[in-house]
């Protein structure tokens, strides 16, 4: 049976522990409480080759006030980076957390969520931005904590990421 | 007091009156007498009247002022008092960050202090009366500790019931992964993943807060009616959920249990890539960290179970039997190899089944391995770790002096002149004195050795004289050493025959023509 750490990063409200408890326990929550310091959750997926366990580190979200403590990233296999489709400035904040991680804990495998597609209305980041991201190499999913979209298939993608640096 | 002022009804009025009126004269009189005190009382008024100005007086005495009450009376303390508490408490009010803070650096370490220094007071003073009372069980406890020859804290630590450790976790440090984990009780445990997990998040928080600098690490932490007890490792963390009030002497236990997982997993550990299976072999290790009230189990109902139960009452005590008598086997073996000269075991310990002896051993001590096969014990199990010494021992004195006498007269030759076999008066006394000593030596060594007195010849000369020459120079060193004590029957004389090859180079010369000695050991 293999384990493996991995954290849940990005901006404060970004939905990060909505998407874990969505993973998790399929289920969604519109009140917002926001995470302080880190919760822990597991999840066994069921990969080709075994049974691999996630665990889970939901982490507080970065703010000006309260910078991601990057220690908590120590002995993680790699990472979500979550941004929030409606608030552009959380796809900055992504890529600034990836660049501070990579930094401290070398490069390690990720994948970027980008949170809240249901609220199409709100949504501002541009295609052409998402494009840019895309552009750079990064694995980048739309999801949605609350229909449940690319929740699963953002998980099972880093999980895929992670066994292929196992070989 | 009169309105000094001018804008009292008495002042108004003076302007508008003829001169010379008895009240102006007055006015006048007064201008004069009273005029410039007047402007000063003015001015002080004012002074006293405005704010700003009044505060800055205020302001420039309030220290001094406060200080000489404060030595006179209590009344100001007093006074303040209430001031201060209603600061305080609208100062937490409004932002408790700001207060706690402010009084973090001496609360916390006060606190940790006390906790400590309490915990730590308590259950030395429990220790005590452990110690102290007199019971049977106290007693019986003693009487044990006597027989198995282990401390009587360490009894004590196996026999007393007052804490029950629960749970054992083994986490991998870096990742905060667990690698093992054990309960004490049949009961499921939810999640042991999840309290590994945030054991080491919140020393990564603690780590993070409170002590960056220092890398102090949490050891104890209480959770309910637990105790949650760490130990850190290099590569892992070893926490202990007890319940009660746990003996020092465990947290001994708990350490030697992670360095000795460490010691043998340290592979494991640093290339820990997520697969827990192979740390499954820690778990005796473990098990051997759950003490407590492990023996009193559930009483068993069934008659099934009953049997079950025989059985492997059976099977304990043929698997105990096994062990005490693999057990002695193995003392003796240690009481052989510590009786034998020129070794010295310091130490013996035994890990599940197998051995490590550390000691000294002089080189020409018996090899302890060589006696395995005598005890009966495969000597795959053992591991030897010796220091070489010299041992004092006389035998093995006499050993290494007969080594030495016998390397120097190996050493030795005797010369001759040319187709002379006379040996000169006195030229072998260093020789024969040797001899004798060497003799002495390989009595106490238990050596037996003969020696070869051996004769040579330069090229020049025929065969057979060269050989009869040669025979008869090592003839005349034994004769000589004979006639200086050496007893006969350690000498042997004979002639070292020139093979052909040799012949060819037929000059001659100083260095061949001589005799010398070489020891004969069965
Ligand atoms: N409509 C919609 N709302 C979402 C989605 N994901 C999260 N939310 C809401 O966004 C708010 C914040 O979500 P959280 O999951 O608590 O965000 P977080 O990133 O964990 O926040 P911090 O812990 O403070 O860093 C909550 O009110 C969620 O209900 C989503 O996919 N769609
Ligand atoms: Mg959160």
């Amino acid at each position: 049976m293999i384990q493996k750490k991995i954290c849940m990063v990005g901006a404060y409200g970004v939905g990060k522990t909505s998407l874990v408890k969505r993973f998790v326990e399929s289920i969604f929550d519109e009140r917002y409480h926001t995470t302080v310091g880190v919760k822990i959750d597991k999840k066994r997926l069921q990969m080709e080759d075994g049974e691999l366990t996630l665990v889970l580190w939901d982490l507080a979200g970065d703010d000006e006030l309260e910078p991601l403590r990057l220690s908590y990233l120590r002995g993680a296999s790699g990472y979500i980076l979550v941004a929030d489709g409606c608030r552009e400035s959380t796809l900055d904040i992504a890529g600034d957390l990836h660049s501070r991680i990579a930094g401290v804990h070398g490069a390690l495998p990720f994948v970027l969520a980008v949170n809240k597609m249901d609220l199409e209305a709100e949504w501002r980041i541009s295609e052409d931005r998402l494009a840019r991201v895309t552009a750079l190499g990064w694995p980048l999913i739309r999801t949605s904590a609350k229909t449940g979209a690319g929740v699963d298939q953002t998980f099972s993608t880093l999980a895929s990421l992670l066994l292929q640096d196992l070989k | 007091m009169t309105d000094p002022s001018g804008s009292g009804p008495g002042a108004a009025p003076s302007k508008g009156n003829g001169a010379g009126s008895p009240d102006t004269r007055y006015a006048e009189l007064r201008r004069l007498l009273v005029g410039p005190e007047e402007a000063q009382l003015r001015q002080l008024q004012q002074r006293l009247d405005d704010p700003v100005l009044h505060a800055e007086d205020v302001s420039r005495i309030i220290a001094e002022a406060v200080e000489l009450r404060r030595g006179r009376d209590t009344r100001l303390r007093r006074a303040l008092l209430p001031v201060v508490e209603d600061a305080i408490r609208l100062s937490v009010q409004r932002d408790p960050s700001v207060l706690s803070g402010a009084l973090f650096p001496i609360i916390g370490g006060a606190i940790r202090k006390a906790v400590s220094g309490a915990l730590k007071g308590m259950i030395e003073s429990l220790n005590q009366t452990l110690e102290q009372s007199f019971s049977l069980r106290g007693f019986q406890w003693r009487f044990e500790a006597l027989r198995t020859g282990r401390s009587f804290g360490e009894i004590l630590l196996l026999r007393s019931q007052l804490y029950q450790v629960e749970q054992v976790f083994l986490i991998h440090k870096q990742t905060g992964l667990l690698l093992h984990h054990l309960s004490s009780r049949d009961a499921v445990v939810k999640d042991a993943d999840l309290v590994s997990g945030m054991l080491t998040a919140i020393q990564d928080f603690v780590r993070d807060s409170f002590s960056p600098a220092t890398g102090e690490d949490l050891e104890v932490m209480q959770v309910g009616e637990f105790n949650l007890w760490i130990q850190h490792g290099s590569r892992a963390l070893l926490a202990c959920l007890v319940r009660g009030v746990p003996p020092r002497e465990l947290r001994r236990i708990f350490q030697l249990s992670l360095t000795r997982i460490e010691d043998q997993f340290w592979r494991q550990l640093d290339e820990f890539d997520g697969n827990v299976s192979t740390f499954a072999p820690v778990q005796p290790i473990l098990e051997a960290c759950l003490l407590g009230k492990l023996g009193e189990r559930p009483r068993q109902r069934h008659t099934g179970r009953w049997i079950l139960a025989g059985a492997a009452c059976l099977l304990a005590l043929f698997l105990a039997f096994t062990a005490a008598s693999r057990q002695r086997r193995w003392n003796a073996y240690l009481r052989r190899v510590a009786s034998e000269p020129g070794i010295v075991v310091t130490s013996s310990e035994s890990h599940w089944g197998s051995y490590l002896v550390t000691g000294l051993r002089d080189p020409l001590a018996t090899d302890p391995s060589q006696l395995l096969a005598d005890a009966g014990i495969p000597p795959e199990k053992v591991a030897f770790h010796w220091e070489p010494y010299q041992s004092l021992q006389p035998r093995f004195l006499s050993i290494r002096r007969y080594q030495a006498i016998k390397d120097w007269i190996e050493s030795q030759s005797v010369f001759f002149e040319l187709s002379s076999s006379y040996v000169g008066d006195g030229l072998l006394r260093p020789v024969a004195r040797k001899l004798l000593e060497l003799d002495q030596a390989a009595e106490i060594a238990g050596k037996r050795y003969r020696v070869r007195i051996e004769g040579r010849t330069d090229p020049p000369g025929t065969v057979s004289r060269n050989r009869s020459l040669a025979q008869e120079r090592a003839g005349a060193v034994l004769s000589e050493l004979v006639r200086q004590g050496v007893p006969p029957a350690r000498l042997v004389a004979s002639a070292i025959p020139r093979s052909p090859a040799e012949s060819g180079a037929e000059t001659a010369n100083s260095w061949e023509r001589r005799v010398s000695f070489h020891l004969l050991e069965p």
